[in-house]
């Protein structure tokens, strides 16, 4: 499969104004060193064609700054990237790519419609063309209703609605999304999440951030950490996480004392709730030692979860081993 | 340029759908107006002081209003971050300046006609009653004033954007009034720099020259140092900032009746000068905001 | 109900303070209203900036000064109407119109306007005086102390008015009106014809300017004194006025002229006589003109001039203008008898011409208006205004300023120029014409010599008895003669027009036969395509 995104020590560093503010004091950032901060630090990336890449990382990890040179609103300080095999700032690549950023804003004195339209006009979509799409999407994010509504009567989950449908606009082969679920409510996200799936079915690349990561986990093909400027992992989800149980939760409740105590010394570690009582055991024989225990001496068993490793498991590995680096 | 266009027309929409400018529309329409009331306070004079009161409605309201659009022509994307969805799309940044700067002229020429519109017809029903030899000859000559006021708009707003391109509104105001003003004063700062020459008994012909006159100033025994400063920051800023004499064309609409030939002449303006001064300088401008613009990291 | 006791407690606390305050404050209020002076508008105009520093505040108005000089005229007029009995008012007012004339030079009302309200207005001494009170103050007014300061204060707005003008004349130099006006004050309020001289001769120089002004200045030449150049100004006026067929021009000038050759008559006998009695009472001078006139030293009086003019018309009978003579015809009535002395000669002249000889004796009044200013009849010239410390003596006022009108001179220089230049373009068509006379002159007799003679004359001085030639009447230039050919050529305009052939036309039987007089062609009527032709 061809890449469509490939990035090259992509390296932003940013200079730093002589005075900063950290935690409250004033720092001046004299020195050569402290006047330089890297935002992203050699960045090397394959997105592939008709996958959905996560960008993941903590804030301030470089995501949103990554996808901004990609995007041409940033230059790399050095490094390249090409987009369909094009240079930064193509022309031709742009025309292929839908872009929705973090918290998006837009002309809140145009509606919905003269939105699209105006952004249509940027692509340099005809009017005919202009006259089908824009309807029929906003149809597909639900907003038809809302067309001829200026922006600034739009709730947020709204305005997200019709960041994606500016981003549709012209059928990219890419959509960016830059933190396309923050700020959104259980439902909008699940609604971003399936329109992310749809498009992939469609065929389309979807790059996207985001620092939730049961979402990227629920839906990404491949992940790539940053933490810090870094790229820190990066491959198939599958290939990341291993599939092996790592550990065991039981949740149990009328226990006496020393039957708690007894099980507490096999458990890696317990939690007594007002009600019941929580033992995280990682041994497979410890755990089924405790629950036989529970069961003699008559207390009720909550739940058993066996857990397998997650994508928060991983990325708080990295993340954790990387603050380590970094002190 | 359908691209550039669509900006522009974006940009015009964003401004028509501002409250604020109808606001001071209606003022200018105010101000014009009063010109009814002030026919009845002036003893003589009567088509001069409605001329004058017209024409300095137009001129001051138009570029106040420039100041006050332009100066958020750009930061607004910027601080919105609309920008970062209008970047990402297949146009270049130069593209987005010339639509903005565009659609902000455009605006403002619009503001512009309204009011001439406005002007024209009061000075029309009140001269039913002024009764002025030379009113067709005096509304075209207003016309021609209002048209130098609009390639001086086409310079500010072009300074405006440059500004705005690369700094706050408040900051860029600041600086685009700095250079209206500079460019209204443009001929003093001049005079003021000829003067320093002939005050330590220079000719007139050496305070023409640039070198000339500094050298006259470094050579001459008293004030040397600090006047030559002020002589070479006066020469540079004569030479940099725009020289908006060129576009005052009220003098000549204010005037023109009563002034003998050879002393019109003196103050007509060449409207084809004014135009193939306006033109290049506004070029040169963008030139730079697009410059600047291209370069720029958007926070 | 604690608590609700301390909200009590802070807010009548806060209810007292308030009454404090606000009672102090409106008591003071009221201390302000009671010591209040009356109303004085003016007061807001005074705060604008004067001329001096009007040229910041252009500055300051970035290419908007005639919108600030627009609000400054409404604003001037607005406090004119409501105050102008006041004279401090409209002295306050000065700054206002040069704050408007500086701001914009060419606003050609405001100097009408300003010289209104300062110089007739404002330099009424009678109001000034009026003005006068010991306290310096009367009736919640201020007043001047004494009435010296009246007369100071009367003298600076006329001569502010006359700053205002000179300002006008240099600044906004297509008017004429700035120098009438300025002209206006100085004959009407400062009552100074000879000041007014300048002024006026500038006010004509200008293109606007109409042709009735022209009058002004043989009328203030007159005025003060210099009776001889009105006379000439009047004459060449009276010719340009027969020439263009004015009749109201015409009526006008000969009645001035009548008036102004009574006085230049008059002044020159007075003058003599008073000569005369200098003389005689060793270099002192008389106290007064009647002195002269008791002491036996005037050759003239008024009984000798209806005397001589009763004489005059019992030897020609009565002459009026005869109403169907055409002006031309009136143009040729006019040659001076040179029999009579100089002085009686033009008296007779005038009085000839003036078309009601008794209004002009009754008009003329010749002694009243000679002495008019000498005795001190004017209105500045009161007892005060003899001293000679004081700024409003007449000669104080006449001695000073000179290089004020030396500057008006310079400030006209350029309108003075074109007017040379105007002037010499038609002194040299006048010259080409009489050049073409005498050319013609020359040539017939020249002719007649040929034919009389059979040859050319040697020179041309031997065409003419002596003292009779054209080239010393006529233009006084000199001819160049080739007496081989008999062409004569003048110097000064070499034109193939002007050189004729004496020979030309003429038949070659005819020669040393005189035609008869009728058909030589007529010297005087005769032009050059005239004498081309024949």
């Amino acid at each position: 499969m061809e890449d469509v995104i490939v990035t090259e020590n992509l390296t932003k560093i940013y200079i730093q104004d002589f005075l900063t503010f950290e935690h409250g004091r004033p720092r001046l950032n004299l020195r050569r060193e402290t006047k330089r901060r890297a935002a992203l630090l050699d960045l090397n990336l394959q997105v592939k064609r008709g996958e959905i890449f996560g960008l993941l990382g903590p804030n301030g990890a470089g995501k949103t700054t990554a996808i901004k040179i990609l995007m041409g609103i940033h230059f790399p300080t050095r490094g390249s990237a090409t987009i369909l095999d094009r240079p930064l700032g193509d022309k031709a690549a742009k025309a292929q790519i839908g872009y929705l950023p973090e918290n998006p804003y837009f002309y809140d004195y145009l509606t919905g419609g003269e939105f699209l339209d105006y952004y249509g006009r940027l692509y340099g979509m005809d009017k005919a063309r202009r006259r089908r799409k824009i309807p029929e999407l906003l149809e597909t994010v639900g907003l038809s209703h809302a067309a001829s509504t200026p922006l600034r009567g739009y709730s947020k989950g709204m305005l997200q609605r019709v960041g994606i449908a500016q981003a549709l606009l012209n059928d990219p082969q890419i959509v960016v999304l830059d933190e396309p679920q923050s700020g959104l409510d259980p439902i909008g996200r699940k609604e971003v999440r399936d329109l992310i799936l749809s498009l992939r079915e469609q065929g389309r690349t979807v790059f996207f951030s985001s620092h939730i990561l049961q979402d990227a986990e629920m839906i990404c093909d491949r992940v790539a950490i940053l933490h810090l400027g870094k790229l820190v992992n990066v491959g198939a989800l599958e290939q990341l996480l291993t599939a092996r149980i790592r550990e065991f939760e039981i949740v149990a409740s009328g226990l006496p004392g020393e039957v708690i105590e007894g099980i507490e010394k096999t458990a890696r570690r317990t939690l007594r709730r007002t009600n019941d009582v929580l033992f995280v055991i990682e041994d497979r024989a410890a755990a089924d030692a405790a629950l036989e225990r529970i069961r003699a001496c008559g207390g009720t068993l909550d739940s058993f979860t066996p857990r397998k490793e997650t994508l928060e498991d991983l990325f708080l590995s990295h993340v954790g081993r990387g603050t380590r680096e970094a002190a | 340029m359908s691209k550039v266009l669509a900006i522009a027309q974006n940009t015009f929409k964003e401004a028509i759908r501002n409250r604020v400018m109808y606001v001071i529309l209606v003022f200018a329409i105010f101000i014009i107006l009063s010109g009814i009331v002030v026919k009845d306070l002036t003893i003589a004079a009567h088509s001069q002081v409605i001329r004058t009161i017209g024409l300095a409605a137009i001129s001051a309201v138009s570029i106040a209003l420039a100041l006050l659009l332009g100066i958020g022509l750009v930061y607004t994307e910027l601080d919105k971050r609309t920008i970062y969805t209008i970047v990402s799309k297949p146009i270049d940044r130069w593209q987005f300046l010339l639509g903005k700067y565009l659609g902000l002229l455009l605006t403002l020429y619009l503001i512009v006609a309204v009011m001439t519109a406005v002007f024209l017809t009061e000075s029309w029903l009140l001269n039913r009653q002024i009764q002025d030899y030379h009113f067709n000859a005096a509304m075209l000559r207003c016309i021609k004033a209002i048209g130098l006021g609009c390639l001086e708009l086409a310079v500010i707003v072009a300074f405006a954007l440059l500004f705005s391109s690369f700094s706050s509104p408040v900051l860029s105001g600041f600086m685009t009034l700095m250079v209206w003003i500079a460019g209204r004063l443009n001929e003093d700062i001049e005079r003021f720099a000829e003067k320093l020459v002939t005050d330590m008994s220079g000719t007139p012909e050496t305070a023409q020259s640039f070198l000339g006159g500094l050298q006259f100033i470094l050579g001459s025994e008293s004030g040397g140092a600090g006047d030559a400063l002020k002589y070479l920051f006066a020469k540079v800023a004569v030479l940099v900032f725009p020289n908006f004499e060129i576009f005052n064309g009220r003098d000549e609409a204010i005037h023109f009746d009563t002034l003998n030939e050879i002393h019109l002449q003196m103050i007509v303006v060449n409207g084809w000068d004014a135009v193939i001064y306006a033109v290049p300088y506004t070029v040169a401008v963008l030139l730079v905001a697009m410059a600047l613009f291209g370069r720029r990291n958007f926070r | 109900m604690r608590r609700r006791g301390a909200i009590r407690r802070g807010f009548l606390a806060g209810l007292g303070l308030f009454a404090l305050a606000g009672g102090f404050s409106v008591w003071r209020q009221m201390e302000y209203v009671r010591n209040m002076r009356p109303y004085r508008p003016y007061l807001s105009i005074s705060l604008f900036p004067g001329a001096r520093q009007t040229e910041m505040v252009r500055t300051l108005s970035l290419g908007y000064d005639h919108m600030a000089s627009v609000f400054l005229w409404l604003r001037t007029i607005q406090d004119f109407g409501g105050q102008f009995r006041d004279p401090f008012a409209l002295r306050s007012l000065s700054s206002a119109f040069w704050g408007i004339v500086t701001l914009d030079p060419h606003f050609t009302e405001a100097y009408d306007f300003g010289g209104l309200v300062l110089g007739d207005e404002g330099g009424d001494l009678g109001r000034w005086l009026e003005r006068v009170h010991p306290d310096g103050t009367h009736g919640g007014w201020p007043m001047l102390r004494t009435e010296a300061e009246a007369y100071a204060s009367a003298e600076w707005m006329v001569e502010e008015t006359l700053r205002l003008h000179e300002y006008g004349i240099e600044h906004d130099p297509d008017h004429y009106r700035s120098a009438y006006n300025a002209a206006y004050t100085c004959l009407m309020t400062l009552r100074e014809p000879e000041r007014a001289i300048p002024y006026a001769e500038v006010a004509t120089l200008k293109s606007d300017c109409p042709d009735w002004v022209q009058g002004t200045i043989p009328y203030l030449r007159g005025r003060s004194g210099e009776f001889r150049v009105a006379l000439s100004l009047w004459f060449s006026q009276l010719r340009d006025a027969i020439r263009n067929g004015d009749e109201l021009g015409i009526s006008i000038r000969t009645s001035k002229i009548a008036e102004d050759g009574v006085n230049a008559w008059n002044s020159r006998i007075l003058t003599d006589a008073m000569n005369l009695w200098a003389a005689f009472h060793g270099g002192a001078l008389p106290e007064s003109v009647e002195q002269i006139g008791r002491d036996g030293f005037l050759a003239y009086s008024t009984e000798d001039i209806l005397a001589s003019i009763a004489a005059w018309r019992e030897a020609h009978g009565t002459v009026d203008m005869p109403p169907g003579l055409t002006t031309l015809a009136r143009e040729g009535f006019f040659p001076l008898d040179p029999a009579h002395p100089p002085e009686r000669l033009r008296f007779f002249d005038f009085a000839r011409y003036a078309e009601d000889v008794q209004t002009l004796i009754e008009t003329a009044t010749p002694f009243a208006r000679i002495t008019e200013q000498e005795l001190g009849l004017e209105k500045y010239l009161t007892v005060e205004n003899r001293l000679p410390d004081c700024p409003l003596n007449l000669h104080y006022l006449m001695s000073g300023n000179r290089t004020g009108i030396d500057r008006i001179a310079l400030l006209g220089g350029i309108g003075y120029v074109i007017d040379r230049v105007d002037r010499q373009v038609r002194d040299t068509n006048r010259l080409f014409e009489d050049t073409a006379r005498d050319l013609v002159a020359i040539v017939n007799r020249l002719r007649e010599h040929r034919v009389a003679s059979g040859a050319y004359p040697a020179t041309i001085d031997e065409l003419f008895s002596p003292g009779l030639a054209p080239l010393e009447r006529g233009t006084g230039q000199p001819f160049a003669y080739d007496p081989a050919t008999g062409i004569v050529r003048s110097v000064y305009f070499p034109q193939p027009e002007l050189v004729i052939d004496p020979m030309e036309g003429v038949d070659p039987f005819l020669m040393g036969q005189p035609r008869p007089l009728d058909e030589r062609p007529r010297p005087a009527t005769a032009s050059p395509e005239a004498s081309r032709q024949s």
